[in-house]
């Protein structure tokens, strides 16, 4: 919940103060906060756990096929006797990269083409409407395995080809967003004394525009991570994102799901892993939308 | 009258621009690729001289400009032409898959838009209170957990653990439409949960609007006030944001008929992923755009009917 008392300075103190203004908003959130915290712990996992950890997740032992949870396999081995623990922890990794090229590569070209579309207005603004319409229009989930099927190199399974189609299919709602914010960005007095004292359109969009919606692409940061995390699996799982033996969780998900009865950990670890990363990059996301815009009403 | 037809004119002419593209993009990311869909086909038992003669056959050996033509001409009055694995008419296809995914969307979208107003009214009604708490809860972790997921624990729930429902098939025998429940609840939680969500924050804004107050002060009952003042004018964005219900549900049969092998268009679409089974894939896509388009206007007609402050322009 954000206070009111936070909001009402005068404008030079927001501006020196607004990121630690932001932060203590955060924190008062619980759900945001804990959120968080779950999120660097799966940035430290993917970052450190592969190199402490020496079992290997992709070689298999057929000798320790489908064992439960037990000391030596804290989450149970699959059919081909792979450590299921080593597969989620070197999943997170896969999760992760995916999360943030997918969600940068959104935004850049979200921001870039309605930065422009809103900044410069006429054919330009029509066009990349033209644009965004014809990529919100193709059915979302179709236009993401088309892409992974046409980006080069043909036929061979890549995991750039996951996280470049997720970018290259989740930007509409950044653009949409920064054209309609730069359209009224522009009849704003402080865009108009940038232009009177000689600014260019590049000093105005990058030193004067974007900052003043920093806001928005923290929540669509976090948020767009939730959403590759979700998609990276998903496709995964229907077997056309990162291939076998790769451990991405939807993999996992997709291979265990022939012994839900009778092994029950080959799917519940790897799909657990996958609620807990969607659910706090979720629950940071909505956190920072309330922590960021003081006035927007927590959903 | 007028207006509203007018109005569905304009915006038809303008879907024609929007379809095109999408039209050109489908066409460029599966034809311009390299890779020859018959030699794909064929698999393993490649023989030089058929996969010239089935290059013939669909037209793969023309110049791409000269495909681009003749799939756009033909696309033009709905045929897609047959499909390269099945060789099958793809508008056959699409429409004899329609049913089991219409038996699949139009209920779980009735149903979660009535539920989803429901508890989202209900939640407005409590904000901030244990009712709302819990219901905000729910709906948060079913908008995160992914779609897949959620059938899965609905099929090992309901159909491995507790052995009451079929777990997967299309309907069949006499107690055939069991088979539908499952399916039917896993895209009903998903839309629920959305427009559960929204429900909640549309009816909170109007909440502090003076008519309330207004009503209130009158002495209306609380029901009351919130069902014939606050629904009212909380049911504008819902009806706005139908083409997002409708694609999200669009998305959601994808993963549910994967999950429960149910026969309907998102695994036409996905099998024909597979197969780079180039007809099938284009008529799929239309579909999905067209659904789209259509539903997108009818949420802005919609909107304008039940706002009479939105002028159709």
């Amino acid at each position: 919940m954000a206070e009111a008392t936070l909001t009402d300075r005068a404008p030079a103190q927001i501006r020196r103060g607004y990121w630690r203004d932001v932060w203590l908003r955060l924190r008062r959130n619980r759900l945001a906060t804990a959120g968080l915290a779950y999120v660097i712990l799966l940035v430290l996992v993917a970052l450190f756990a592969p190199r402490v950890l020496h079992t290997d997740p992709i070689v298999q032992d057929l000798e320790a096929s489908k064992q439960p949870p037990s000391l030596q396999h804290p989450f149970g081995t699959d059919l081909y006797g792979r450590d299921i623990f080593a597969r989620v922890v070197h999943g997170t990794r896969i999760a992760l990269i995916v999360g943030s090229i997918a969600t940068l590569v959104a935004i850049a070209i979200g921001v870039t083409l309605g930065g422009i579309a809103g900044f410069f207005g006429g054919w330009i603004d029509h066009l990349t409407i033209f644009f965004y319409s014809v990529v919100a229009t193709f059915p979302g989930l179709l236009f993401i395995l088309a892409l992974t099927n046409a980006l080069p190199p043909a036929g061979e399974p890549r995991l750039s080809k996951v996280y470049l189609a997720i970018g290259l299919s989740s930007w509409v709602g950044m653009c949409r967003l920064t054209r309609n914010l730069f359209r009224s960005f522009r009849e704003q007095e402080y865009v108009l004394a940038a232009r009177a004292l000689g600014a260019g359109p590049l000093r105005i969009v990058f030193v004067h525009m974007v900052p003043n919606m920093m806001g928005f692409i923290v929540v669509a940061l976090a948020g767009g991570f939730a959403g590759a995390i979700a998609a990276e699996a998903g496709i995964s799982f229907l077997g056309f994102g990162v291939t076998p033996p790769n451990p991405s969780w939807g993999v996992m998900v997709s291979e265990g799901r022939s012994y839900l009865q009778s092994c029950w950990w080959m799917i519940v670890c790897p799909g657990v892993a996958t609620l807990l990363a969607v659910f706090s990059f979720n629950l940071l996301a909505d956190g920072l939308r309330d922590a960021v815009d003081p006035r927007h009403e927590t959903l | 009258m007028n207006a509203y037809l007018s109005y569905t004119i304009r915006r038809l002419v303008l879907t024609v621009p929007i379809l095109w593209g999408v039209f050109t993009v489908t066409f460029i990311l599966f034809f311009i690729v390299p890779g020859d869909p018959a030699r794909l086909i064929m698999g393993q038992h490649r023989d030089p001289a058929m996969q010239a003669a089935m290059q013939k056959q669909w037209g793969l050996d023309q110049p791409k400009h000269v495909q681009y033509w003749g799939f756009l001409k033909k696309m033009v009055v709905l045929d897609f032409g047959r499909s390269f694995t099945t060789k099958r008419e793809v508008t056959q296809s699409i429409l004899q898959r329609l049913p089991a995914t219409a038996v699949l969307g139009l209920p779980s979208l009735t149903l979660g838009l009535l539920l989803g107003v429901a508890a989202g009214l209900w939640s407005a009604m409590r904000a901030n209170r244990a009712v709302d708490n819990t219901i905000r809860f729910v709906t948060f972790s079913l908008v995160s957990i992914p779609f897949f997921l959620l059938a899965i624990c609905l099929q090992w729930l309901f159909g491995q653990h507790l052995r009451i429902l079929p777990i997967s098939g299309y309907i069949n025998g006499p107690w055939g439409w069991l088979h539908l429940v499952l399916p039917v609840f896993a895209m009903t939680l998903g839309s629920f949960a959305g427009l559960t969500r929204l429900t909640r924050t549309a009816v909170l804004e109007v909440l502090t609007e003076d008519y309330i107050r207004t009503a209130k002060a009158k002495g209306l009952p609380e029901l009351v006030v919130v069902v014939r003042h606050a629904l009212r004018n909380a049911m504008i964005p819902l009806v706005t944001n139908l083409s997002v219900s409708v694609a999200g549900a669009l998305t959601g049969a994808f993963f549910v008929e994967a999950v429960f092998a149910w026969p309907g268009i998102g695994l036409l679409a996905v099998d024909a992923i597979n197969n780079r089974d180039f007809p099938v894939i284009m008529g799929t896509v239309m579909f999905g755009a067209v659904l789209f388009v259509i539903a997108d206007i009818v949420g802005d007609l919609l909107t304008a009917c039940v706002d009479p402050r939105v002028a159709l322009k």
